[in-house]
């Protein structure tokens, strides 16, 4: 009858395989649907609007938020209005994009400070981005 | 007459992988976004000069306090405003005056019910705070 029991030497099958393929089924999930970008500053509430879809970018954008208070924000630093201007110009030397995410509730002066300073640089790649709609 | 020693069973270990793998994951689900972003479009606004108030176009007045003006005649609900809009404005275009400090998304709002009203060309105008009182 020893012989029928299994051996206490033999191994059994791992119980943290089935874990270790939905955990990486996961990471697999975020990798390929998700964005890596800059997260929103805390307390943001973006702008929200019927608007056409971004087409694919080529090259990653420089990201200007504008907070409620109508601040100015790069890389999560207040920028100056003079600072913005110099980088719009230094952007459009390069070749650059921008992409301004404002808050629902941001002073609409400051979006068009960013427009005309966009222009006055004649940087022509500037976008107003916006989540769309709750339905 | 040798004897052979038993080979060591060689036995890999899931730990340090499962570790490695929860921290991926922790670390994808921190820094992925899924938004979808939107672009819309904005003409460059205008800046209030001398000379300004003469204008070919109709305008239309958006203030901090809520209020529409369309030419004089001031509405406090966006659809009435709308509605005289479409009534009187026989073309495509109309200017659309922004106090500085009126929400970005009050603008956007009329913008969009301004174009299915059948104003596509909307010409913005900034209106410094308190200009129009």
């Amino acid at each position: 009858m020893s012989r029928l029991r299994p051996s206490s030497t033999g191994h059994r099958p791992d119980g943290t395989l089935p874990l270790i393929n939905i955990v990486l089924l996961l990471v697999l999930a975020f990798m390929m649907a998700g964005t890596i970008t800059e997260p929103l500053p805390a307390g943001f509430d973006p702008l929200r609007a019927d608007a056409e879809a971004l087409p694919p970018a080529l090259s990653e954008p420089l990201l200007v938020f504008v907070d409620a208070q109508g601040q100015i924000l790069v890389s999560g630093q207040a920028q100056s209005e003079t600072e913005i201007e110099q980088k719009l110009q230094a952007l459009k030397q390069s070749a650059g994009r921008v992409e301004v995410r404002a808050d629902a509730a941001a002073p609409a002066g400051r979006i068009f400070f960013l427009l005309t300073a966009a222009e006055k640089a004649a940087l022509s790649d500037l976008k107003i981005v916006t989540l769309g709609r709750i339905r | 007459m040798l004897l052979r020693r038993p080979q060591p069973k060689l036995v890999l270990s899931l730990t340090p992988l499962i570790d490695v793998v929860f921290i991926l994951l922790i670390f994808f689900m921190l820094v992925s976004q899924f938004s979808d972003w939107h672009e819309i479009s904005f003409s460059t606004p205008t800046e209030a000069g001398p000379g300004d108030g003469v204008t070919m176009v109709p305008t239309l007045t958006l203030f901090k306090n809520g209020t529409y003006d369309i030419d004089g005649t001031v509405f406090t609900d966006r659809s009435r405003a709308l509605a005289h809009a479409r009534e009187v404005i026989s073309g495509p275009s109309i200017q659309l005056s922004v106090e500085e400090n009126v929400d970005i998304q009050h603008v956007v709002n009329t913008v969009e019910d301004l174009t299915r009203a059948g104003l596509a060309d909307v010409r913005l105008h900034a209106l410094p705070e308190g200009e129009a009182e």
